[in-house]
C-alpha cells in the first residue's frame, strides 16, 4: 500500500507531477499562501500555542475546534487549494488511525475486557475506556498536526529558521538546517534522474536486481552529494564566505488585526476548556 | 453469519490490526500528541547531553576544516532522502531505511545525533511524520540509541576478528532493532497495559512490531552493506574526508 506512507510517496508522486502533493509542493504552497505576508514569528507562536492547547487538553472539544479552525484558516484565509490540503492531511491521518488502533488493543492469554477477539493461541481485547482514550489521542494528534500544517503551509522554511536564529539557537545548527533543506531538493532531483535511468535499463527486474540497484543508487547518490558539497563550498568561498550564511529577510510587520484575531481565537479555546471543566 | 463469513470478518480484522501496527512502525516515529507532556520533556532532557556532545564534536570538526560544513549538510540531506526512498521489498508493503546505522558508521554517533534531530524536525514540520512534542523521544530512539549501538558494534566486531562487511551488517541490523525496541519501551511507558501493566505492554508492542521490524532490520543491514561496498569501491577519497578509514585500516 505505497500511498499510505508519505516518505515513499514523495518520490512516487514526483513522477506524476499533476498530483504533486509532497514536500516540493509544500514549499510552493507556502510561498503562494495569502498568509505568507503575515509576520512569521506571530504564526509560529500562534501555531505552537494551538498545538500545546491540543496536546494538553483533557477533552476532545479543543482538538476538534483546532482541527476545524485550522482547516478554515488555511483554506479560507490562506487560499490554499482545499484538495491539496485534504490530500496532505490524509497522510498523517493514516498514521494516526493506525497508531490509535495499536494503543487501544491489548493482547493477553486471558479473555478480559469489553470486546474480545479469540485467536485460539491468545486474545486481542479492548475496553470501552481504552477505545475512548484512543479516539481522544487520535483527535489530539490530528489537532496538533493541523496546527503545525497551518504554519508549514504558510511559512517558507527559511523564515522558520530565521525565527530560530532570533531565539539564539546556535548559529551552527541554523546553518546546517538551512543548507540541509536546500540540499534535500538537489538530492531528490539527482535521485529522480538515477532512478529513471536505472529503471529504463531494467534495474528493477526481479527482487535481487532491485536490491542491487537500490544499493548502487544510494551509494552513487552519496558520492554525487559529496562532490556537489565540494562544489558548493567553492561557490560559497568565492563569494567571500567567512563562516556565516545570512539571507535577506523580507519585512513582515506584525499587524494589530492579526493580534486581535489571535486573541479572539485563544479566548474561544479557553472558553471551550472552561465549559468542559464546568460540565 | 455463517462460519465462513465469521472467519472472513475475523481474518480481515486481524489483517487490519496487523497492518495498523506495521504502518505505525514502518515509520518508527511516535506521532505528534501520542506521548503525555511528562514523557515528552523527559525524553527531551535525556537527549540533551548527547546533542551537546554532538554539537561540540561538529563544531570542532568544522573549525579544523570549514569544508566539512557543506559535507555534513549534504550528509543530513542524504539521510533525509534515503529515509524517504522506497526499499524494494518482498511483501510489496512500504518500507524505508532509517539510514541511522549508515550515518553512525560514516560520521560517528555524535554527528549523527545532530543530523538526526535536524532530519526529524524537517520530517515533523514538512511531512507531519513524527512530531514536535515527540521530538525528544524520537531523537533518543532514532538518532541516539540506534546509532550508538551501531557504532559500538561496528568498532567492536572487527577487534573480535569478524569480517568487516559482516560487522557492518550486524551493526546496521542490531542498530535498527534496537531503535525499535526503544520505541516499544517508550510507547509502553506511556500506554501501560490495563491487565498486565508495564512489562506486558512492552511485550505487546515488541511482539506486534516484530513481524514487520525483523525483516526490515535485515533489509537495512543488507542495504547498508551494499552501500558501504559501493562507497569503498568508488569513493575512497571522499569518505576518507569523513574519517571513515581512519580507524578501519
Amino acid at each position: 500500500m505505497p500511498v499510505w506512507t508519505f516518505p515513499n510517496t514523495v518520490f512516487f508522486l514526483r513522477r506524476n507531477m499533476k498530483h504533486n502533493h509532497n514536500i516540493y509542493s509544500i514549499d510552493s504552497i507556502a510561498y503562494n499562501s495569502k498568509l505568507n505576508s503575515w509576520n512569521p514569528e506571530f504564526k509560529i507562536i500562534f501555531s505552537l500555542l494551538s498545538l500545546f492547547a491540543c496536546v494538553l487538553s483533557a477533552d476532545i472539544f479543543v482538538p476538534v475546534f483546532v482541527i476545524i479552525s485550522m482547516a478554515a484558516i488555511s483554506i479560507i484565509l490562506g487560499k490554499t487549494d482545499q484538495r491539496s490540503y485534504f490530500k496532505l492531511m490524509t497522510v498523517p491521518l493514516a498514521f494516526i488511525i493506525c497508531g490509535a488502533i495499536a494503543t487501544a488493543v491489548d493482547i493477553s492469554a486471558e479473555p478480559t475486557g469489553d470486546y474480545i477477539l479469540d485467536l485460539n493461541a491468545f486474545f486481542i481485547h479492548t475496553t470501552n475506556g481504552a477505545v475512548f482514550k484512543a479516539v481522544q489521542t487520535a483527535l489530539k494528534a490530528l489537532g496538533a498536526v493541523s496546527a503545525l500544517y497551518m504554519l508549514t503551509l504558510s511559512t517558507p522554511v527559511h523564515e522558520i529558521t530565521s525565527a530560530m536564529r532570533r531565539i539564539h539557537i546556535p548559529k551552527l545548527i541554523i546553518e546546517l538546517m538551512e543548507l540541509i533543506y536546500r540540499f534535500i531538493f538537489i538530492l531528490a532531483q539527482v535521485y529522480h534522474t538515477l532512478n529513471t535511468s536505472a529503471g529504463s535499463r531494467l534495474g528493477y527486474n526481479g527482487l535481487k536486481t532491485s536490491f542491487r540497484t537500490f544499493g548502487t543508487i544510494a551509494a552513487n547518490l552519496f558520492i554525487i552529494s559529496l562532490k556537489k558539497a565540494g562544489m558548493y563550498y567553492d561557490a560559497l568561498e568565492s563569494r567571500c564566505y567567512t563562516g556565516e550564511l545570512l539571507f535577506l529577510r523580507e519585512k513582515k510587520p506584525l499587524r494589530s488585526r492579526h493580534v486581535a484575531f489571535a486573541v479572539i481565537y485563544f479566548i474561544s479555546v479557553i472558553t471551550i476548556m472552561y465549559l468542559q471543566a464546568v460540565n | 453469519m455463517t462460519h465462513k463469513q465469521k472467519t472472513t470478518v475475523l481474518l480481515s480484522i486481524v489483517f487490519t490490526v496487523i497492518m495498523g501496527f506495521s504502518l505505525n512502525t514502518g515509520a518508527m516515529h511516535i506521532m505528534e500528541g501520542y506521548l503525555p507532556a511528562g514523557y515528552c520533556i523527559g525524553w527531551g532532557v535525556l537527549c540533551l547531553p548527547f546533542l551537546a556532545a554532538g554539537f561540540f564534536s561538529i563544531k570542532k570538526t568544522i573549525s579544523q576544516n570549514r569544508r566539512t560544513l557543506t559535507i555534513l549538510s549534504m550528509a543530513g540531506a542524504f539521510v533525509f532522502v534515503l529515509s524517504s526512498l522506497k526499499i524494494p521489498s518482498v511483501t510489496g508493503s512500504c518500507s524505508h531505511m532509517t539510514g541511522t546505522g549508515l550515518g553512525a558508521i560514516l560520521f560517528g554517533p555524535c554527528a549523527t545525533s545532530i543530523l538526526g534531530i535536524i532530519v526529524l524536525i524537517f520530517q515533523a514540520i514538512l511531512l507531519a511524520h513524527g512530531g514536535l512534542t515527540t521530538l525528544g523521544a524520537n531523537t533518543f530512539s532514532m538518532a541516539i540509541a540506534g546509532p550508538l549501538v551501531s557504532y559500538g558494534l561496528y568498532k567492536l566486531l572487527p577487534k573480535l576478528k569478524v569480517n568487516r562487511l559482516v560487522s557492518v551488517f550486524i551493526a546496521a541490523f542490531i542498530g535498527d532493532l534496537f531503535t525499535y525496541c526503544v520505541t516499544s519501551v517508550q510507547l509502553a511507558m506511556a500506554y501501560p497495559s490495563e491487565t498486565g501493566g508495564y512489562i506486558a505492554s512492552v511485550l505487546k508492542f515488541l511482539g506486534v512490531f516484530a513481524p514487520t521490524q525483523l525483516p526490515l532490520a535485515v533489509l537495512e543491514g543488507i542495504l547498508t552493506v551494499l552501500i558501504i561496498m559501493a562507497l569503498e569501491n568508488y569513493a575512497k577519497r571522499e569518505i576518507a574526508v569523513l574519517g571513515y578509514f581512519r580507524e578501519a585500516k
